[in-house]
């Protein structure tokens, strides 16, 4: 046996995407801060990619506005640029570039202009680094026209991922969970001993999503909707509702978040008893609270309670780990969220 | 026989991958020298063999493996690895399972419904599912009574849904000792109200004063150890044949209950010690008291007790007066209570209720409530207790 007969980590597969797209695309480049290799990016995920690219991947300065605005140029000229955050939290500085220059110029040439902008943002919290370096931001993207926000999934390849965001022609904003890097992506239908998974065709432009559901697949007493950075908790979550008070649970991890298009998952949500959406992030204009707005909107009627909507806690994120565990979403916070709203 | 062990290599991975071993299973390896390569989510660590030996491997390459883990073992000789390899080999052959179909997983009810029932695995095997539910179960046995008379015996005594448990050795000690108490010890009680202002007040400043935390029960300690010379009975063990052991110092047990079952650690020669001491060694106990972790030597040879009611807003409790001892000291809440001060204004005032518990065969009322008097005139006065001054005898 050999190292190689282990599961592929999520971050490798990433790092094999990047080299994919690099080698299939001349036109490519890739920028970021401390990206060039030995170093290979604080992730890692850009290991390699300098050394056999070396003039298209570039370490840049410590400067996220400038490091987005010069991707959003290159893509402006008809290159593709991949550009990476080194923490979400500081893509703060690129939201000028990001929102009113990548992702106007789509439309407001008075012809479609193709953008192929890749934000590239490692994301979440459970790794004990504080308050600024351990934030969900998706939701500072949701609802601008021009912007696609996506987060890597352990079941979602992510060289089919890259191929979808660059075939949009539009900006994307991608979120990477940092703790799912080290973590296995799955194959072949299996997550474990006791839960299987089947990718659904979803829309077009939007990519699969993810169903996970016990092996018997029973019909669920409930669907949980969950971005893929939450799969570990989620699937656990799953697994004790089930062994630990019978409720038969599902979840549906989809790739891109917004623009979210529901129809397809309709018959699905329709034959669930209850439906709750989870997140990594705080409630107040968040992803989770728009699916809720969403399925209310096109379940009314048939739903038998309000949609289940779990976040963190409105607090900054402590860096101590103990208390940092209380305040993000655990595995723990989704099993009793379901169980209490099953009574 | 070593165990090869991984050890944690950081504090962010809960499990890491073995990549490599770098020498051979059943190979031979000098202590220290590199033996297998260990992948974390930020490093690849090459561990150093813990000893000489021949070596087994425990877990192929590839796989993942947590701190702590066994991985392999070194054995002192080719010989010896031979022969636990050999009894691995029919410890497993002699566990396999000869069915070829997957075994279902059971939810944690449908597990604990088929052992209360004595529902055979063959049984729920043969209902074809992959998840067995507690109503799986419950169909099953609907359909075909299980004919076991203990089982249907089990389920009678469970019949309002309740169960059959064992309690907790500890409780079952507690159990043995108030059983005795009530059994051999007739018990009288009574109580005083004490002013609790200058106590309050005293600890407050004594703690703020030593940087420690110090409070009502510690002061309580240090009262009824000054107390014993001048109430020998109090302290003393009743004995056959009328006679009774007076004690030569105050060994003060206090109750202490959080969650994990009643202990009641002692203050041993409680007269001689300081505040200080006594406030440092009750939080020691404290602390060991919510782990459940004491020596014998720490619970042994109390020869009075305080029984602790001082919270949840108790009035008061009559304690247990463990067999061999004399009496028990009950502490209860504190209570806030109007009173009229010495220029004859309305003020409130902090009150709590003191019992004393005592074994009538020897000690009278008279002799309690002059022990109560005391003890309630040292917590109204109590700078004495806390200067170390004129203290020790």
């Amino acid at each position: 046996m050999t190292a190689a007969t282990r599961a592929t980590r999520v971050g490798e597969d990433l790092n094999r995407a990047l080299h994919t797209v690099l080698e299939r695309d001349p036109a490519a480049y890739f920028l970021g801060e401390d990206v060039a290799d030995p170093y290979g990016g604080a992730f890692k995920i850009a290991a390699g990619l300098s050394s056999r690219f070396p003039d298209r991947v570039l370490s840049t300065p410590i400067s996220e506005g400038g490091i987005a605005g010069a991707g959003a140029g290159l893509a402006l000229m008809g290159d593709t640029a991949i550009v990476e955050m080194m923490f979400a939290d500081f893509v703060t500085l690129a939201l000028d570039h990001v929102l009113n220059f990548a992702g106007k110029s789509v439309a407001m040439y008075g012809r479609r202009v193709p953008m192929r902008l890749i934000v590239r943002c490692p994301t979440g919290g459970n790794r004990g680094y504080g308050p600024t370096h351990s934030q969900s931001l998706q939701k500072l993207f949701l609802g601008f026209p021009g912007i696609n926000v996506f987060e890597v999934s352990p079941f979602h390849p992510n060289e089919a991922l890259f191929e979808t965001m660059l075939a949009a022609a539009e900006p994307c904003v991608l979120f990477e969970d940092k703790v799912l890097y080290t973590r296995p992506m799955f194959a072949d239908g299996i997550v474990d001993d006791l839960l299987r998974y089947e990718l659904l065709p979803g829309t077009p432009g939007g990519g699969p999503i993810a169903r996970v559901f016990a092996v018997d697949d029973a019909p669920p007493d409930w669907v949980l909707l969950a971005p893929g950075g939450l799969t570990d908790r989620v699937c656990g979550a799953l697994r004790s509702l089930l062994l630990d008070e019978e409720l038969s649970c599902q979840a549906l991890v989809p790739s891109r978040l917004y623009p979210f298009d529901l129809d397809p998952l309709l018959p699905l949500l329709a034959g669930a008893r209850r439906i709750c959406v989870v997140e990594d992030g705080t409630a107040g204009g968040s992803w989770g609270e728009t699916v809720a707005q969403a399925v209310h909107r096109a379940l009314w009627g048939a739903l038998t309670a309000p949609v289940l909507t779990v976040h963190a806690a409105q607090l900054p994120i402590p860096a101590a780990g103990h208390l940092e565990r209380e305040v993000l979403v655990q595995q723990t916070t989704i099993h009793s969220a379901v169980l209490e709203a099953s009574r | 026989m070593t165990g090869i062990e991984v050890p944690k290599l950081n504090n962010n991975d809960d499990e890491y991958v073995l990549v490599e071993w770098l020498v051979e299973d059943g190979g031979q390896v000098g202590a220290d020298e590199p033996l297998v390569l260990i992948e974390t989510s930020k490093t690849l660590e090459e561990l150093p063999s813990p000893a000489d030996g021949h070596l087994l491997v425990a877990l192929e390459p590839g796989r993942h493996c947590a701190p702590g883990e066994l991985i392999g073992r070194l054995f002192a000789t080719a010989d010896e690895r031979a022969e636990h390899l050999a009894r691995d080999e029919a410890a497993k052959t002699a566990a396999a399972v000869p069915s070829g179909a997957p075994a279902p997983t059971l939810t944690n009810s449908a597990r604990a419904f088929a052992e209360e029932h004595g529902i055979p695995p063959e049984r729920i095997g043969a209902l074809g599912l992959a998840v067995v539910r507690r109503t799986d179960l419950e169909r099953l046995r609907a359909e075909a009574p299980a004919a076991d008379d203990s089982a249907a015996a089990v389920e009678s005594a469970a019949a309002d849904d309740g169960t059959l448990e064992t309690l907790p050795r500890q409780q079952q000690a507690v159990a043995a000792a108030v059983t005795e108490s009530l059994r051999t010890v007739p018990t009288a009680s009574a109580y005083v109200k004490v002013d609790l202002e200058a106590a309050m007040a005293a600890c407050t400043a004594y703690g703020e004063r030593e940087e420690t935390f110090f409070g009502v029960p510690e002061l309580l300690v240090l009262a009824v150890a000054r107390l014993r010379e001048r109430h020998p009975m109090i302290f003393a063990s009743a004995l056959p044949g009328g006679r009774v052991r007076t004690a030569g110092a105050a060994h003060v047990g206090v109750t202490m209950d959080f969650g994990r079952g009643l202990f009641v650690p002692v203050v041993h020669d409680a007269q001689s010690r300081s505040a200080g001491e006594v406030g440092e060694l009750l939080m020691q106990y404290r602390m060991q008291a919510r782990r459940a972790a004491f020596r014998e030597q720490e619970i042994q040879g109390a020869n009075i007790v305080l029984a602790l009611h001082n919270d949840g807003g108790v009035v008061f409790a009559v304690p247990i007066v463990f067999p061999g001892q004399t009496c028990a000291v009950s502490l209860g809440d504190v209570q806030t209570e109007p009173a009229v001060d010495a220029r004859g204004r309305l003020v409130t005032r902090r009150v709590a209720y003191l019992g004393a518990a005592y074994d009538h065969r020897l000690v009278n009322g008279r002799g309690a409530t002059a022990f109560l008097k005391e003890l309630k005139a040292l917590l109204e006065s109590p700078e004495p207790l806390l200067s170390d001054k004129g203290w020790a005898r």
